[in-house]
């Protein structure tokens, strides 16, 4: 195992320099905070690198890393869910860092606001949509569901935003 | 003019940019990337971590199998992305990894396409069932077919898409005046041929009169996704595109409606942006994705109601593998729907490729 794994260590260590930023922010955008975006793009790099003998392109692998990080970040939030729920009503916390709101311009943070009220699968469409700029075809490899449902959810997600940011007076 | 839709568009990519960009190298927890060693650690301890909980997995099995019989399926990973296993990574191996990996991504074009099909059926079922649930029916109690937002007024879901009617008919009184009229007096009996209406659609809407053959055929009841394109220096036919036309009906399943283009699937070449059925107003963002080599995207927005185009703009460079392509045109403003149509080619002919999106306008 640790043998024909080893040969995983150089190709493995590439793609963490060249992808890891990149990672990271995908997940902060999907679970909100950098500590845990950390956290799951490195349990991400490790699936990966056990995964490296089944794996034949870069390509495919970015692709492995990407789906680690939105099923990672899933299940952080699945995870969190009534913290987070307890946080924001109670306390008026998040797991935001102090600082990022603060140096988000205003017009920026409505919109995440909006982002983070979403459902969860509607919330991943926007995401790799417009940030990672991918094709439907490539969301639904990611996410495991239809390019049509990619479509309807991502309709749907743009719709939902724009009313939230309406009737929030913010349109 | 500040379209809505478009503004949406950009207001969300910048502030997806606005957040990541708070996020620099400097900002990371050093970390060192995953080792053999490291890895076969992680692996150990969730085997320990998960033992227990297994084990009594198994109990439970056992004392189940002993007094019932079960019958189980394995099941698949989800969301978990699957590749070939590589024995060897030998070059040889590589190689023929890399050919396997080239067959496997064109199987999963075509399924993928498929997939697009299926799904399309099963949401015009879906939508005539929820016409049905609405309690709305037509004359004989039928129940009327959602498709097109002008042409039933059942209820139906929040956030439902509908099909955009781009061509032949402008709106469901010109549909039916032909089903009803002109069709059964013999007048274009095309409309009710889904392979002529898509040459049409392709030659005289479009005007790409290069594309003169049809390429593949699926036909439903409701539904047809035809294949147009044009035949290499070869002779071996090749798809420009695949459009997607409905019948502009009432009720579903009926045959002496004419065919309506309402989108095109999409592949190697597509147009996603502005989103399917949005409300965009001039001038409006074109976009999507494009596998290719030098290629020069040419786009255009159309209207049913007018031959000439309400806007035309060339060319915009592009290439790469499954790169992100987006240009801004004007168009002379308008209400209803209208047609985004791009193409790219010049290598064997004008349009080789092309994709188009079903959006309304508002003036």
């Amino acid at each position: 195992m640790v043998a024909r794994t080893a040969e995983a260590d150089a190709p493995v260590a590439e793609l963490f320099q060249t992808h890891r930023l990149g990672m990271v922010r995908l997940a902060v955008l999907l679970v909100d905070d950098r500590e845990t975006a950390e956290d799951v793009v490195q349990e991400a790099f490790a699936a990966l690198h056990r995964k490296w003998g089944s794996l034949t392109s870069t390509d495919a692998a970015v692709g492995y890393l990407r789906t680690c990080v939105v099923n990672g970040s899933r299940s952080i939030l699945r995870r969190r869910r009534t913290a987070r729920g307890y946080w924001r009503n109670e306390d008026g916390l998040t797991a935001e860092p102090a600082d990022a709101p603060a140096l988000l311009a205003a017009e920026y943070q409505h919109v995440l606001t909006a982002l983070a009220k979403l459902p969860r699968r509607q919330r991943e469409v926007i995401v790799l949509r417009y940030w990672s700029e991918l094709s439907e075809a490539d969301i639904a490899a990611t996410l495991g569901i239809s390019p049509g449902a990619v479509k309807s959810t991502a309709s749907r997600a743009r719709d939902a935003l724009a009313t939230l940011l309406t009737e929030e007076g913010l349109s | 003019m500040n379209d809505p839709m478009n503004d949406i568009d950009d207001r969300i990519s910048a502030a997806l940019r606005a957040r990541t960009d708070q996020i620099t190298h400097a900002d990371l927890t050093p970390a060192s990337p995953p080792t053999a060693t490291a890895a076969a650690a992680r692996g150990r301890r969730t085997t320990v971590r998960w033992a227990a909980p297994l084990l009594a997995a198994a109990a439970v099995i056992a004392i189940a199998v002993t007094t019932a019989v079960i019958a189980t399926e394995p099941q698949a990973t989800k969301h978990q992305p699957a590749g070939p296993v590589s024995s060897s990574q030998s070059s040889q191996a590589r190689i023929q990894s890399q050919l396997a990996e080239q067959r496997r991504a064109r199987e999963e074009a075509i399924q993928r396409l498929l997939a697009e099909q299926r799904r399309a059926r099963e949401e015009a079922a879906s939508r005539a069932q929820s016409a049905a649930r609405a309690g709305s029916s037509a004359p004989g109690g039928a129940p009327l077919a959602c498709l097109f937002a002008d042409a039933a007024a059942c209820r139906v879901p929040a956030g439902y898409v509908w099909y955009v009617p781009l061509w032949p008919f402008a709106n469901y009184a010109q549909a039916s005046q032909w089903a009803t009229v002109d069709g059964p007096a013999g007048h274009s009996p095309w409309h009710s041929d889904a392979a002529a209406t898509a040459l049409f659609f392709t030659n005289n809407y479009l005007g790409f009169r290069d594309l003169t053959v049809i390429t593949s055929t699926t036909i439903t009841a409701d539904e047809a996704h035809i294949g147009v394109g044009y035949k290499d220096p070869n002779g071996v036919k090749r798809t420009s595109a695949v459009l997607h036309l409905v019948r502009y009906e009432r009720v579903l399943g009926d045959k002496t409606a004419g065919w309506e283009v309402v989108g095109s699937d999409d592949t190697t070449f597509s147009l996603e942006s502005p989103a399917y059925d949005s409300t965009v107003t001039s001038p409006v963002t074109m976009g999507g994705h494009i596998t290719g080599t030098d290629e020069n995207i040419h786009a255009w927005v159309r209207a049913a109601t007018q031959s000439a185009p309400l806007a035309d703009k060339c060319c915009l460079p592009a290439g790469g593998q499954n790169s992100v392509w987006r240009v801004t045109v004007t168009f002379t403003p308008r209400s209803g729907p209208i047609t985004l149509v791009a193409s790219t080619g010049g290598h064997l002919i004008e349009h080789e490729r092309f994709a188009i999106q079903g959006v309304i306008a508002r003036s």
